[in-house]
C-alpha cells in the first residue's frame, strides 16, 4: 500500500464528486428522504382492516355480535352487504379484506341454546394480514361465546349476574410488548431502515466507480501507471465511505429525534459495527464494479442485489430462523442480517459488546472478504 | 417508413443489451432463481416461536393453558426461574415470548377470583409481534371458553346444550394461505419495476455520456422514435422475463395458479412496463450521468416498492400516503396483476386501474419526450 497514491486517488475522486453538484446533493439528500418517507409510510402492523357484514338475521344478538367487530381497533367497518354477488365483488375489488356472514335464525338459535354457525370470508391475497386478522376474528368470537355462557346461566338457572360472573369469569390476558411498547412500526422500522439504507446507499455510490472509467476508457491511465490495484480501490472507496459516515450520523439522529426511538445499548458497538458495515456495503458496490463491463449492468445488479437481501433476507420482515435453508443461505451471504441484530440490539434491547461482538466481528470479516475479492478479481490487463 | 426506422433502432437497442453478458445473466437470475428463493424461502408465519414460562407451581389449568401453545406456531422450551431470567433470555433473542403464569391459578379459577396471565413478547419485529399477539389472544380466548364450558358441565346435573357461535373462517383467492404465491408474485413485480425504471434510463444516459446521442440526433430520426425504441426494447425484455418467470418458476415450481385471462395479464404487464419506462426516461432527462440516474432511481423506487401496496395493503397506509401512491404506476399494477392472477378479474372490473396506468404512462412519456427534445433541439 502506498499512502501517497491512495491520498492522491481519493482526492481525485472527491474532486470529481464535488464538481458534480447534483450528484453530491443527491448523495446526501436521498438517504434522508428515504428515512422520512419510509419511516412514516412503512406500516407493518395490522390495524383497521376494512370489513363488511352481511347480516341476514337482524336479531338483537346478531347486532351485538357484529358490534364487537365494528368496535374492534383491528377492524374498520365499511358497511352492510346483501347477497353472495355483492360479497364476492367487494372481496374481489379489495374494498374490504373480509366479510362476516351471519345467517338467518342466528339470534333464535342462540336463545334456544343451540350452536349458531357464521362464516367469515377473508381475502387471502396478503397472507400475513389474513393470518393476523383471522386470529382476531376467532378471539372476538370466543369472547362473545363466553358472554353467551354467562348469559345462559343467568337466564336458565335464574342466578344473579354477579354470582355467575364471579363463578365463571374468564382469565384475563395482559400482553406486553418488550422493546416496543405500543407495537408501533416506527420504533423498530426507523433503526431497521438505517440498516437497509446504509446497505444500499454506499453500494450504489461505489458501484460505478471502476466501471465508469472502464466505459469512458480513462481506466487505461491507471493500467499504464505504477499505482497498485489495492491503492486504486481504496482511493475509490474512501470518499464514499466518508459520505456514508456523515449520512449515518444524520440517519441516527433522525431515528432518535424524529421517530423517538430509544437508544439503550452501547454507542461504541454501534459506531464500530456501522463503520464496518459501510465498508462492507461499499465493498459490494466495488466488487460489482470490478466485475461487470457496463454501467447499466453495475447499476442494475447493485440495486436489485442489495435491495432484495436488505429488505427481505435481513430479518426486517421476518426473522431469519423462520426461513428455508436456501433463503437462510442467501441471508448469510449479506451483512444485513448481522447489522440488523446490532441495530435493534443497541437501539431497542440495550445490548453491548458482550452480546454483539460476534455480529460485529462477522460484519468486519464480511468487509474484508468482499474487498479482498474485489482486489483479487481486479486486473490491470485487458481481457480478450 | 417511420415504423421501419423505429424497428431498426429497436434492433440496435436489443443488440446492445444482448451483447452485455453480465447484464443478461443478472436479468435471468433475478427473474428465476431470486424469485424461487424468495417465493419458497420466506414464510410470513410463526414457525416454532421459542417460548418460555415462569410457573411457580404447576397446576392442571396452567398445564392445560400451556398445552394449547403447540407447534408449528409455538415451541414451549420449558420453564424459567423468574421473570428476570426470562427478560435476559428475551434480550438475547433466545426466547420470543415469556409467559408469567400466576401461582394458584387453579384455586383462583375455582373460587372465581379474577386472575391475569401476563405475556411478554419481543416487539422488535412488528410482523412477528403481530402474529404472536393475534395467535396468543386467539388461543387464550378459546381456552377461556373451554374452561367455562367445562365448569358449567361439572356444576350442572345433566349435560346442557350451551349456545355457541361457530365461526368458520374461509380464505378466498389463496385458500391455503400459501406465502409462496404472494411472495413470488410480489417479487416478480419488484423485478419488473427495477428493470423498467433503470434500464431505459441507463440506455438513454449512456448515449448522453458518450455523445452518441448527437449522432442519433443528426439522423432523420425524431426524438419520439429514439425514446420509443428504447422503451420497446425494455418492454420486450420484461415480457420475456415474465414468461420465463411464470412458466419456469412460478407455475411449475411454486404452484401458484393462473386464474385469470393470460392475454389480459400480458397486456397489463406491457402497459405497466410502458408507464414505468416513462418514469425511467423522465429520470434520464434530469440526469447527466449514470451516477445521478442511480441515485434518482433509488430515491423513487424504494418508496414505490415498499409503499405502493405490494407488501402492505393500501388500507394499512396513512391517508396522505394512499393519495400520493395513487399517482405511481405500481400502485395500480399491484391491484391489476394480483387481481388477474389470483382473483380472475376481468377487463371490465379493472377498467379504472388500467386507464389510470395508461394515463400515467402517457403523461410521463410525453413529458419525457418534451424535455428530451428541449435539451437537444438545436
Amino acid at each position: 500500500m502506498n499512502l501517497r497514491h491512495i491520498r492522491a486517488l481519493a482526492l481525485k475522486e472527491s474532486r470529481e464528486i464535488l464538481r458534480d453538484r447534483i450528484y453530491l446533493a443527491l448523495a446526501f439528500l436521498v438517504p434522508v428522504l428515504m428515512m422520512v418517507v419510509l419511516g412514516h409510510g412503512l406500516v407493518l402492523e395490522v390495524r383497521h382492516v376494512p370489513m363488511a357484514v352481511w347480516n341476514q338475521d337482524k336479531g338483537p344478538l346478531s347486532r351485538d355480535f357484529v358490534d364487537r367487530f365494528r368496535l374492534s381497533e383491528y377492524f374498520d367497518y365499511r358497511g352492510e352487504l346483501t347477497g353472495d354477488q355483492a360479497v364476492e365483488q367487494a372481496l374481489k375489488r379489495g374494498d374490504v379484506r373480509f366479510v362476516l356472514i351471519v345467517p338467518p335464525h342466528f339470534s333464535e338459535r342462540l336463545s334456544r341454546g343451540l350452536t349458531a354457525p357464521v362464516q367469515t370470508l377473508i381475502d387471502g391475497q396478503f397472507t400475513y394480514h389474513a393470518r393476523v386478522a383471522s386470529g382476531y376474528v376467532q378471539a372476538i368470537t370466543a369472547r362473545f361465546n363466553q358472554d353467551r355462557i354467562q348469559d345462559w346461566l343467568v337466564r336458565r338457572e335464574g342466578l344473579p349476574p354477579q354470582r355467575v360472573q364471579q363463578q365463571l369469569s374468564p382469565v384475563k390476558l395482559e400482553v406486553r410488548y418488550l422493546y416496543n411498547q405500543a407495537l408501533k412500526s416506527e420504533w423498530s422500522i426507523a433503526p431497521g431502515l438505517i440498516m437497509l439504507i446504509m446497505l444500499m446507499a454506499p453500494a450504489l455510490l461505489t458501484a460505478l466507480g471502476v466501471v465508469r472509467e472502464k466505459e469512458s476508457g480513462s481506466i487505461f491511465n491507471f493500467y499504464a501507471s505504477n499505482v497498485r490495484r489495492v491503492d486504486f480501490l481504496i482511493g475509490k472507496l474512501l470518499p464514499y465511505v466518508a459520505i456514508s459516515a456523515i449520512n449515518l450520523l444524520v440517519l441516527t439522529a433522525m431515528a432518535l429525534w424524529v421517530y423517538g426511538a430509544p437508544f439503550k445499548g452501547s454507542a461504541s458497538v454501534y459506531a464500530v459495527a456501522s463503520l464496518l458495515y459501510i465498508f462492507a456495503a461499499g465493498g459490494i458496490g466495488l466488487l460489482v464494479s470490478v466485475l461487470v463491463r457496463s454501467q447499466a449492468a453495475a447499476a442494475l445488479i447493485t440495486m436489485l442485489g442489495t435491495m432484495i437481501p436488505g429488505f427481505m433476507f435481513s430479518g426486517l420482515m421476518m426473522p431469519i430462523s423462520a426461513m428455508s435453508p436456501e433463503a437462510q443461505r442467501e441471508a448469510h451471504l449479506f451483512p444485513a442480517m448481522h447489522d440488523l441484530e446490532v441495530v435493534w440490539g443497541v437501539f431497542l434491547k440495550g445490548q453491548g459488546w458482550d452480546f454483539l461482538w460476534p455480529q460485529v466481528a462477522l460484519i468486519g470479516l464480511y468487509a474484508v472478504v468482499v474487498l479482498t475479492l474485489a482486489w483479487v478479481l481486479f486486473h490491470k490487463r485487458v481481457k480478450r | 417508413m417511420w415504423w421501419r426506422q423505429l424497428a431498426a433502432l429497436w434492433f440496435k437497442e436489443l443488440r446492445t443489451l444482448y451483447r452485455d453478458p453480465f447484464l443478461l445473466l443478472a436479468i435471468i437470475w433475478f427473474f428465476t432463481a431470486e424469485i424461487y428463493i424468495a417465493g419458497t424461502g420466506i414464510r410470513l408465519e410463526l414457525n416454532k416461536a421459542p417460548m418460555g414460562v415462569v410457573m411457580e407451581e404447576s397446576s392442571a389449568p396452567a398445564r392445560e393453558w400451556l398445552a394449547a401453545f403447540h407447534r408449528p406456531w409455538f415451541d414451549v422450551q420449558g420453564s424459567v426461574l423468574d421473570m428476570q431470567t426470562g427478560q435476559a433470555l428475551l434480550d438475547s433473542g433466545k426466547l420470543m415470548q415469556v409467559v408469567d403464569l400466576p401461582p394458584r391459578l387453579d384455586e383462583a379459577l375455582w373460587r372465581g377470583q379474577p386472575v391475569a396471565i401476563q405475556v411478554f413478547m419481543d416487539g422488535s419485529n412488528v410482523t412477528l409481534g403481530s402474529l404472536m399477539a393475534s395467535y396468543t389472544q386467539q388461543i387464550h380466548a378459546r381456552y377461556n371458553t373451554e374452561q367455562m364450558l367445562e365448569k358449567l358441565h361439572r356444576s350442572a346435573a345433566q349435560p346442557l346444550p350451551v349456545p355457541q357461535v361457530d365461526n368458520r373462517v374461509r380464505l378466498r383467492f389463496n385458500e391455503n394461505n400459501e406465502d409462496s404465491w404472494f411472495m413470488s408474485v410480489t417479487e416478480l413485480f419488484m423485478v419488473i419495476t427495477v428493470l423498467g425504471m433503470l434500464l431505459p434510463a441507463a440506455l438513454a444516459v449512456r448515449e448522453k455520456e458518450r455523445g452518441t446521442i448527437e449522432q442519433l440526433l443528426v439522423t432523420p430520426l425524431d426524438t419520439t422514435q429514439i425514446m420509443l425504441a428504447k422503451i420497446f426494447a425494455v418492454i420486450l425484455v420484461i415480457l420475456l422475463g415474465v414468461t420465463i418467470s411464470l412458466f419456469c418458476v412460478i407455475v411449475p415450481l411454486i404452484g401458484a395458479p393462473l386464474r385469470g385471462d393470460l392475454g389480459l395479464f400480458y397486456a397489463s404487464v406491457a402497459l405497466y412496463a410502458f408507464s414505468i419506462c416513462g418514469v425511467g426516461l423522465f429520470i434520464a432527462t434530469l440526469a447527466r450521468n449514470l451516477g445521478q440516474v442511480m441515485l434518482l432511481t433509488f430515491m423513487l423506487i424504494l418508496p414505490m416498492l415498499l409503499l405502493s401496496g405490494a407488501w402492505t395493503p393500501p388500507e394499512a397506509m396513512p391517508a396522505w400516503e394512499r393519495a400520493l401512491m395513487a399517482f405511481t404506476p405500481l400502485y395500480h399494477f399491484n391491484i391489476i396483476g394480483n387481481s388477474i392472477l389470483f382473483k380472475a378479474a376481468t377487463l371490465a372490473e379493472l377498467k379504472t386501474h388500467l386507464l389510470a396506468l395508461a394515463a400515467i404512462g402517457l403523461v410521463l412519456f410525453s413529458f419525457g419526450a418534451w424535455r428530451f427534445r428541449r435539451q437537444f433541439a438545436v
